[in-house]
């Protein structure tokens, strides 16, 4: 593939470098797995963590969403919106694990994964799903779309929070170590927000986190 | 292959044989017939409304709720659609006493030619009377339409036109920010209503929604997806724009899509019978093996006669690398039944791509973005480019005319009741390529000063449901 191939399809796909961003998460996480933190570690080091696996988690499914509002932005400021949405997404995450890991250090993994699978059958749940993809159209230039930006980011992570925070919280309480159940929520979140008429999969993803639960317990 | 049916132009029957003809006759018997049937039987009228769309909070299934719109699937379904459709309501025919043997022989769905001229804009006069002829109520009469439409007033003639449409070379277009749709719409997945903040095919734009809108007004049956189908002229309406696919293939150089993502997916009705069947794009390409053809499918003198409305680039290829955002509005538009603009000023480009080429774009495009609105205010606004402030006589307002906003559907752009919301509000693409090149060789395209106006099509009584526009934007590629 030619220098200008690849130059293409970054024209194309401008949430590419947000890709690869997660992707250097997951190659974070992985790394330290190998290394497990003790019991004692410090709140601080589980709470940098939990902010490396917010990413790794949260991004892959937000990278359609990105792509349009990259798309729809003025062309020198395609990378700008994106750090600036997705970093105001992570925020979100970040400012829920502040309490999430404090509050579920010592909570039981399997309860928050049944909690996760009866929330997946709740009508809230997918009301928050779709309102993620209520995106509003940001203004072309200046400091209103910077703000704009930023507030989309955060309107867009509050309501990945009302649709994920049992699974996160289940997170919050096996650690960033736990790189099996991390691979498995990842692809419930992200299939949630990408698969068209995603609700179907509401059966078989609670059937999924229930399953996860039963293990956990075992 | 038995011989096919002919579909025939509502106006065409009328004025052979008036309001009666024995052919709309029947479809009032059978619509009748049909709407006598529990709800819950696939053959009756509500069941047939709710494969379109159900309300709000009623559950879907695979039959219910699978209306294709905003897609490249929006021809293929609704043909698959109304052809199963004729076939229940034929069968409903062919089994009333009244109806005449040589009439259930030769039954088939009329369309309605809005656009053929004279008084043809006008509803035909037998979805207009509350009574048939022998003084029963009318089957085909309901009283929630826009009341001027029920007292035979026409469309307007931007609304019905499909020359633009026509104009569109190209069956469908990637579904990325900017770029316009396409004469059938953009490639997506299997798309109900807003999966992916995508605009509507050219065709489906203008007549489609624009006469669903004209039609239902403010809260009427056609300007909501789902009691759309309810008003039985929704039915002529579809097959008219059935035809009209016809139409554009006719002209030189028109093709269906050949991709298997189009032609082999499949979904689901029910036959007369009321027996579960699928059907997919590939298996309703020609109309004469699904057993009908249409009375008249002229062939557009467009390419041989560039009208003041063309648009689009004739015979200029798509470029390979997506549009690129100039310029857009600051602010929110609001809509409410009277004229209203926007101006903003557009960028010099700075892709590479546009770069490589000295900054001159192959295609500019307008996009109306983020169109919300509790309901559908009914008809549709006329969008024009750098349309001149004075009223000189000589101004001829066509020249300037892009195309036009619809709301059918606004009410499910931000329904997160239902499994089907993929962006924030409605989305128009238009191709105004020719039209800035024209301004530009014309010197009234100033970069610092684009102004974009809508007009409403028909006039509204009292206060229209107010409608608002997210953003205006202008991209090149």
């Amino acid at each position: 593939m030619t220098a200008l191939a690849v130059r293409r399809i970054g024209w194309s796909h401008p949430e590419l470098a947000a890709a690869a961003v997660a992707a250097g998460a997951w190659a974070l996480l992985l790394g330290h797995a190998e290394h497990p933190h003790g019991p004692g570690e410090q709140y601080l080091a589980n709470l940098s963590g939990w902010t490396v696996m917010a990413v790794a988690m949260m991004v892959p499914g937000a990278l359609a969403d990105v792509r349009i509002v990259a798309l729809s932005s003025m062309w020198p400021r395609r990378q700008r919106t994106i750090a600036l949405f997705l970093g105001s997404y992570v925020c979100v995450w970040i400012a829920f694990g502040v309490v999430a890991v404090a509050v579920a250090a010592e909570a039981s993994v399997g309860v928050l994964l049944a909690l996760a699978a009866a929330w997946e059958l709740s009508a809230w749940k997918w009301r928050a799903v779709r309102r993620c993809h209520l995106i509003e159209a940001l203004p072309p230039r200046g400091a209103s779309a910077d703000a704009a930006c930023a507030r989309a980011g955060l309107r867009y992570g509050w309501r990945c929070v009302v649709s994920c925070w049992p699974l996160m919280l289940a997170m919050a309480a096996a650690g960033h170590q736990a790189i099996a159940l991390m691979a498995l929520l990842t692809v419930v979140v992200a299939a949630e927000k990408i698969v068209v008429r995603s609700a179907r999969l509401r059966g078989p993803a609670a059937a999924l986190l229930a399953g996860a639960a039963l293990l956990a317990f075992v | 292959m038995a011989e096919p049916l002919i579909r025939r132009d509502a106006w065409g029957l009328e004025e052979e044989e008036g309001t009666w003809h024995p052919i709309l006759q029947a479809y009032a018997l059978g619509v009748g017939v049909m709407q006598e049937r529990d709800a819950d039987d696939p053959l009756s009228w509500e069941y047939q409304a709710e494969v379109h769309g159900v309300a709000s909070g009623r559950p879907p299934d695979e039959f219910r709720n699978q209306c294709q719109h905003n897609t490249w699937f929006f021809l293929p379904w609704h043909r698959m659609y109304l052809a199963w459709f004729e076939r229940i309501v034929r069968a409903a025919v062919r089994e009333h006493p009244e109806i005449p043997t040589d009439v259930k022989d030769a039954w088939a769905l009329p369309y309605w030619n809005y656009d053929r001229g004279d008084s043809t804009a006008r509803l035909p006069t037998a979805f207009r009377e509350p009574q048939l002829s022998d003084g029963s109520d009318n089957p085909l009469f309901t009283p929630r339409r826009d009341p001027a439409i029920n007292d035979g007033e026409p469309l307007s003639d931007w609304a019905i036109s499909a020359q633009l449409a026509m104009e569109e070379e190209d069956f469908a277009h990637e579904a990325i920010p900017g770029l316009a749709p396409g004469f059938g719409g953009p490639i997506t997945g299997w798309h109900h209503f807003g999966e992916g903040r995508t605009p509507a095919g050219v065709l489906e734009a203008t007549p489609h929604n624009d006469v669903h809108g004209e039609i239902g007004g403010a809260g009427g049956l056609m300007s909501v997806v789902a009691t759309a189908p309810l008003d039985p002229v929704f039915w002529l309406h579809h097959a008219n724009v059935d035809r009209l696919w016809g139409v554009w293939l006719a002209q030189l150089g028109r093709e269906n899509p050949t991709d298997t993502a189009w032609t082999g997916l499949a979904f689901d009705f029910h036959d007369e019978q009321g027996a579960p069947v699928t059907s997919t794009a590939g298996e309703v390409l020609d109309t004469e093996a699904l057993g009908y053809a249409y009375d008249e499918i002229p062939t557009p003198a467009l390419l041989s006669e560039p009208g003041p409305r063309r648009r689009a680039m004739p015979g200029r290829p798509l470029p390979d690398h997506p549009p690129e955002l100039v310029g857009a509005s600051e602010e929110k538009v609001e809509l409410t039944g009277s004229d209203a603009s926007v101006a903003f000023p557009v960028s010099e480009p700075s892709s590479p791509a546009l770069l490589a080429d000295e900054g001159r774009p192959s295609r500019v495009y307008l996009n109306v973005e983020e169109v919300e609105g509790e309901q559908s205010p009914g008809a549709s606004y006329a969008v024009y480019l750098n349309l001149p402030d004075d009223t000189d006589a000589d101004t001829d307002p066509e020249a300037y005319h892009v195309g036009n906003v619809s709301f059918f559907g606004i009410e499910l752009a931000q329904d997160v009741d239902n499994d089907h919301t993929g962006g924030r509000g409605l989305r128009f693409a238009f191709d105004i390529t020719t039209l800035v090149e024209r301004l530009t060789e014309e010197g009234s395209w100033d970069p610092q000063q684009v102004r974009v106006t809508f007009t409403p099509l028909r006039p509204t009584e009292g206060e229209a449901p107010a409608v608002r526009i997210g953003r205006v934007g202008i991209y090149y590629q």
